[in-house]
């Protein structure tokens, strides 16, 4: 119940959302922003805001591009 | 018109609900749906990765380790495969087809209980008395849906989303939104009925 005390309403259709489920170590993003800071997050301001959220942004406002290696 | 029982519409309410979660992977919302189309009305189909799932999660493991450091990530323990397959993208289709299924429903519904037959208005002895058959009753059902827009899209859900799965979850956001739309239409339908 305590997880369910401050999610973000826009988890269910965020697509990066479905990302951080995938492994351990990528739930710190779903700790720190889907289930914490979420008004915080660059993801769910632009839906909030009705804008169109790019696919590769992250909750940090940073995008992710393909790794070098 | 003879009704369901109210047990009934209430298995029947929870039967979908639960069915959507288990075949789509996403919860019920009626609302999010239409909100969907409308975006994708006002800015197109929506940007395709350039990357392939993998890749994605390389690049995202990279970035976790620069935000959070090297310690974090080495820390993190790594599950098996995810246990609930991806969610795959709700295509512009199937909003249509969900909420065309909707209209279908209540018709046959209906239908099947001999009322099949178009009113401008609502079936209501109040609503009658209080708005007559004119173009007025047309005209508030046209405000009133507005106004259920608005407050829905306020509050981030409808009756599907926050009712059904929110409140069942007990979402507190969720339930306030609940007591807050379904206590706002007991008054308001007492208020009527005083009036009428």
């Amino acid at each position: 119940m305590a997880d369910d005390d401050k999610r973000c309403t826009h988890m269910d259709s965020c697509e990066m959302y479905d990302l951080f489920t995938y492994s351990g170590t990528l739930a710190v993003w779903k700790i720190n922003y889907c289930q914490a800071d979420y008004e915080g997050c660059e993801r769910y301001r632009l839906s909030s805001e009705g804008k169109p959220v790019p696919v590769n942004l992250m909750p940090n406002g940073k995008t992710l591009r393909k790794t070098s290696t | 018109m003879e009704h369901w029982p109210w047990w009934a519409g209430g298995l029947g309410l929870a039967a979908v609900a639960l069915g959507h979660w288990l075949l789509a992977r996403r919860m019920l919302s009626v609302s999010g749906r239409i909100t969907a189309i409308v975006d994708r009305l006002r800015h197109g189909p929506p940007e395709e990765p350039d990357m392939s799932r993998e890749e994605m999660l390389a690049a995202l493991r990279e970035m976790t380790a620069e935000e959070y450091g090297q310690d974090a990530v080495e820390a993190a323990p790594e599950p098996p495969a995810a246990k609930t397959p991806a969610r795959s993208r709700a295509s512009i289709g199937g909003h249509f087809v969900f909420l065309g299924g909707l209209a279908v429903g209540g018709v046959v519904s209906a239908a099947l209980a001999g009322a099949l037959e178009p009113v401008a208005g609502l079936r209501s002895d109040v609503f009658e008395s209080l708005f007559g058959g004119g173009l007025v009753g047309p005209l508030v059902l046209v405000a009133g849906g507005v106004l259920v827009g608005f407050g829905t899209r306020m509050a981030t859900g409808c009756t599907s989303g926050h009712g059904l799965c929110g409140a069942s979850r007990l979402q507190p956001g969720s339930l306030v939104a609940t007591c807050a739309f379904f206590g706002t239409g007991v008054v308001v339908s007492l208020l009527l009925g005083v009036l009428a």
